[in-house]
């Protein structure tokens, strides 16, 4: 069955009742938040309370789709999660590419939206209009692969895509992931924890009807014109060829890689992390792509020696080679790949499983924590043996000290104590992900104020840097001047991170992936707000779809708010605060927390925010129309 | 004599082999001087003799050249520059 984009409906299922009901999302709350990430938000704030157990029933996990997720809007196949976190107690989005969001709109749904939880372990079967809660207790223990393959198997059907937790979601370690369409982790904040507490290891979906635009082929046409100008721009060329681990030679030549904890800039044998490496040395054998999208920045690998065991699976991002490797010491490329394929599996988040395990090893090196308590580890820096086997004993919360890392870095310091929460590169927290933000202001400012705590992941200043003509006309458009296209400034820092929150969060809505608005910039707000109008036949234009990106941000605060956050916890990680840059062309610098809290004013002043205490004010909700949906957080005065 | 450290990343097998080297130089060496000097020394299928100057990340120790002297930037002795193609995404 074909239906218009612009009918959008809910598929709410109680797990603990096992029933299912369905809604329609509001066309009003489709032009004032555009979908996906911005009704997410208000589904979330409307629907939960204040101070609820995110691993308790009452939490709820909604399932998103883009608005224009499942046309051929170029690169716009983007689904979220979003709930509150086990992680941080607060608001909780994360963003998953594969194919999973456009298989949904294709089975007539839009949102799916979980509660309760259930008794025994489920799996949900979204087969079209037929909603199924299965058995899943023969899935419980077994790993992602594994149990797609399974669950496939029984379906008799190899088009389906899933959404799957492994053993590390079911064993609700903070910082466990859902791999959606095999490849792609929805990772961040222990997403997957909160699947597994509601004994929810899969969402299987097959859908065989279409989307309409409703001006169709003006609609078309301009989709056309985005993906061949995205096609055309040479972030888009580089992605492909090298994958996000392309940017490596870069950061490493530039002192900003992050390694040993944050503790060095760079490290020896770099390109051995690259996507270059992977290219030219044979490793990387195919390229993955998420719905809709040429670019096709996964990677597809191999292993060639074997020496820490075989691999033919999907390849180690950006992130993921930082995390689990520089930062732990390591430049071992089989290594790798083989602690990607485990993080993978068992389902984990390789940002955070990354850092808990560079912290235990800073830790372990500094003598404050012993190899006895280690449970026997040598957590030695490099040693990958200790790497790999800490992974699988993370996913299963094996012993004390991987039950211990299993919740989190913020955790395990305070207890174990004696300074190591110096080192824990966490806030609010979450891991922060590779990032080093003493030498890039904008992106120290928008980690600080991320409600999911400090990565690049709901917000990212990439043009700050001014590497491309494009990028120097955004920062032009945002400040008036291109020569803020600078890093180190900190002048208008607060104008380019609202600029990138609101387009982030607009991309986000409408199911883009954020590389093509923020990274590479075919994908624009003026020509996202035309496919929406085209695509609903509704009349829009570029300032609306801004002021819609901006009222998902403000929701999303107001949720943290409500739940008790304030402007001190706006904060980086301490090293990252008061240790600065210890070499490289950026050496001395710091993001210290007296310049940290000149952006944070002027953030906050910018935003209609209360300066001393980061709440909304209720006249900055009225003006976004937002009074009436968490006008309850806000401060009246 | 003075000497620069070059860096190539990514720009072609032929470049790959010489991924880091050593080159002497004359006072008022530039940034573009080095950059042609390797240009006519690449070999078939290089990258660095198709690639143009927009696509490339450009660093003097580790600086962007669009912070120093763009293209025109003078090396000093002991200088370390990379050349590689711009990359995305994190």
């Amino acid at each position: 069955m074909t239906r218009p984009i612009s009918q959008q409906r809910i598929l709410n299922i109680d797990l603990t009742q096992r029933k299912t009901w369905v809604e329609p999302v509001p066309l009003d709350d489709l032009e004032g938040l555009l979908g996906g990430r911005g009704v997410a938000a208000k589904l979330l704030y409307e629907r939960t309370a204040a101070g609820l157990d995110p691993l308790g029933p009452e939490n709820i996990m909604i399932f998103g789709t883009g608005t224009l997720t499942g046309t051929n809007a170029p690169s716009s196949g983007r689904s979220s999660v979003t709930c509150k976190s086990p992680a941080t107690g607060l608001y909780l989005k994360v963003s998953v590419g594969g194919h999973v969001g456009a298989m949904l709109r294709y089975a007539g749904w839009d949102y799916v939206v979980i509660q309760g939880a259930a008794s025994s372990p489920v799996y949900l079967w979204v087969n079209n209009d037929q909603i199924e809660i299965r058995d899943a207790r023969h899935l419980w223990g077994r790993g992602t692969r594994e149990t797609d393959d399974l669950i496939k198997e029984e379906l008799g059907d190899e088009a389906i895509h899933t959404a799957i937790i492994g053993p590390a979601g079911e064993n609700q370690v903070l910082f466990s992931c859902i791999m959606f369409s095999r490849y792609n982790s929805a990772s961040r904040g222990g997403v997957g924890a909160v699947m597994g507490s509601k004994n929810l290891k899969a969402i299987a979906v097959r859908g065989t009807g279409g989307l309409v635009a409703a001006k169709g082929q003006s609609y078309y046409r301009l989709a056309a014109e985005m993906r061949r100008t995205l096609a055309a721009d040479a972030g888009s060329e580089s992605l492909y060829n090298w994958g996000t681990a392309g940017s490596i030679p870069g950061l490493n030549e530039m002192g900003m890689l992050a390694a040993y904890n944050f503790s060095q800039v760079t490290i020896d044998n770099a390109e051995r992390l690259s996507g270059q490496y992977l290219l030219d040395e044979g490793y990387l054998i195919g390229r993955e792509s998420c719905f809709g999208c040429s670019t096709a920045c996964h990677r597809y690998v191999r292993s060639q020696s074997h020496e820490w065991g075989h691999v033919r699976d999907s390849g180690p991002e950006l992130e993921t080679v930082l995390s689990l490797g520089a930062e732990c010491g390591i430049t071992d490329t089989e290594a790798l790949l083989v602690a990607n394929r485990l993080c993978n599996d068992l389902g984990m988040d390789t940002i955070s499983a990354g850092h808990v395990i560079s912290w235990a090893m800073e830790t372990y090196e500094r003598a404050i924590v012993s190899r006895e308590e280690t449970d026997g580890l040598d957590l030695r820096f490099g040693n990958v043996d200790a790497l790999h086997s800490l992974l699988g004993r993370l996913a299963y919360r094996d012993g004390a000290f991987a039950d211990l890392l299993s919740r989190g870095t913020r955790q395990a310091s305070l207890e174990v104590g004696r300074d190591s929460w110096k080192w824990a590169i966490q806030a609010k927290g979450l891991e922060q992900s590779a990032v080093d933000t003493r030498a890039a202001k904008s992106y120290a400012l928008a980690f600080a104020v991320n409600p999911r705590g400090p990565d690049h992941l709901m917000t990212e200043t990439f043009a700050e840097f001014g590497f491309t003509q494009e990028s120097l006309d955004v920062i032009r458009e945002i400040t008036g001047d291109e020569k803020y296209a600078n890093p180190r400034l900190t002048e208008k820092r607060a104008e380019i991170v609202r600029w990138h929150e609101d387009v982030y969060a607009a991309s986000e809505a409408l199911g883009f992936c954020v590389f093509t608005s923020t990274a590479a910039f075919a994908v624009n707000p003026k020509n996202m707000a035309q496919l929406f109008s085209l695509g609903l036949g509704v009349p829009f234009d570029e300032r609306q779809l801004m002021l819609a990106g901006r009222r998902a941000v403000t929701i999303e605060r107001c949720f943290n708010v409500r739940e008790g956050a304030r402007r001190q916890d706006d904060l980086l990680p301490w090293r990252m605060m008061n240790e600065k840059v210890p070499a490289g062309a950026n050496a001395g610098m710091i993001t210290d927390k007296e310049m940290l809290d000149q952006l944070l004013d002027q953030y906050y002043a910018l935003h209609g925010w209360d300066i001393d205490t980061a709440i909304p004010l209720l006249s900055t909700l009225e003006q976004l129309g937002l009074a009436e949906v968490c006008g309850d957080a806000a401060l009246d005065s | 004599m003075a000497q620069v450290h070059l860096r190539l990343f990514g720009l072609g097998k032929g470049a790959a082999s010489k991924a880091h080297l050593t080159q002497a130089i004359e006072p008022g060496t530039t940034v573009s001087t080095l950059w042609e000097g390797l240009r006519r020394d690449s070999g078939p299928g290089d990258k660095l003799a198709t690639i143009d100057r927009e696509g490339l990340l450009v660093l003097v120790n580790g600086r962007p050249i669009r912070f120093l002297a763009g293209w025109e930037t003078q090396v000093a002795d002991n200088d370390s520059i990379s050349f590689m193609p711009k990359a995305f995404g994190g």
